[in-house]
């Protein structure tokens, strides 16, 4: 590599436009499709419970919000599959310009995931020294 | 059951703490090794979930720190990992783990492979490592 090249390589600009793998793209969506399912599986759960507390004659709308969130459990199951299993078979060279879309999501907590999977940097990572953690 | 849940991935680590939740586990987590110091020191869960790449350590230092290197005083541990190397496989089983789950996994699968483990657990007998790649 020539002098003058070298330099022309340092003095590159910054990528205006951050990009991701779309394998790793791919990937977060189905970690937080399996998350969307796993509160789904929660609130079905807890429907359950409450089925089980109300009296029979009260049960069918209930039941029918039971049978609700168990197809949209099933349903985020196979997305999330479907997205896992694309992730496998992308190219790992693709690229796919991240920014505009993440500055789009309105939930706060669902950004700061995607941002910090997608390449960018945790804010609020806790401190190593005590971490996150949930104790028994 | 308690189980331990060493994941710095929020995404993962709250799918698997709602998803072991929902199957009637006790769960904790953290998301550093330092943070499962200070769970580890309150207790030893019943069965470990364990992240090999955390921000701090590599995660088998945590299984060997548990054990105190032996694998005759293991806690069952699932080790997960985006890839794992022969090193490692080895260094995890010598460790005690039962399997080394790799990503990209499913829930299913998470709680597959803590049914295999609980099944081969519930008469106390040795067990012999696996290593599943999905």
């Amino acid at each position: 590599m020539g002098a003058a090249e070298a330099i022309a390589v340092e003095a590159a600009p910054e990528e205006p436009h951050p990009t991701a793998a779309v394998r790793k793209v791919l990937d977060t969506l189905a970690w937080e499709i399996e998350l969307a399912g796993a509160r789904c599986a929660m609130l079905d759960s807890v429907i359950g419970g409450v089925i089980a507390r109300t009296p029979s004659a009260e049960r069918d709308q209930l039941m029918q919000s039971l049978h609700a969130v168990d197809l949209l459990n099933q349903h985020l199951h196979g997305l999330a599959a479907f997205s896992r299993n694309l992730s496998l078979q992308a190219s790992a060279r693709a690229r796919i310009p991240v920014q505009a879309a993440l500055s789009d999501l309105t939930l706060g907590s669902l950004a700061e995931r995607l941002a910090t999977s997608l390449g960018g940097v945790e804010r609020d990572l806790p401190d190593i020294d005590s971490g996150d953690l949930d104790l028994f | 059951m308690r189980i331990l849940v060493v994941e710095p991935d929020r995404a993962i680590l709250e799918m698997l703490q709602l998803r072991l939740g929902v199957a009637g586990h006790e769960v904790a987590s953290a998301r550093t090794a330092a943070a499962a110091f200070a769970t580890l020191m309150r207790g030893r869960p019943d069965v470990l979930f364990l992240e090999l790449s955390l921000p701090d350590a590599d995660g088998l230092e945590v299984m060997a720190a548990l054990n105190g290197g032996a694998a005759s005083a293991t806690t069952p541990t699932i080790v997960t990992g985006a890839r794992f190397n022969k090193r490692q496989v080895s260094r995890a089983i010598e460790l005690g783990a039962e399997h080394c789950l790799l990503k990209p996994f499913g829930a299913a699968d998470a709680l597959d492979r803590l049914d295999q483990l609980l099944r081969r657990r519930a008469p106390h007998t040795p067990t012999e490592a696996s290593v599943v790649y999905l």
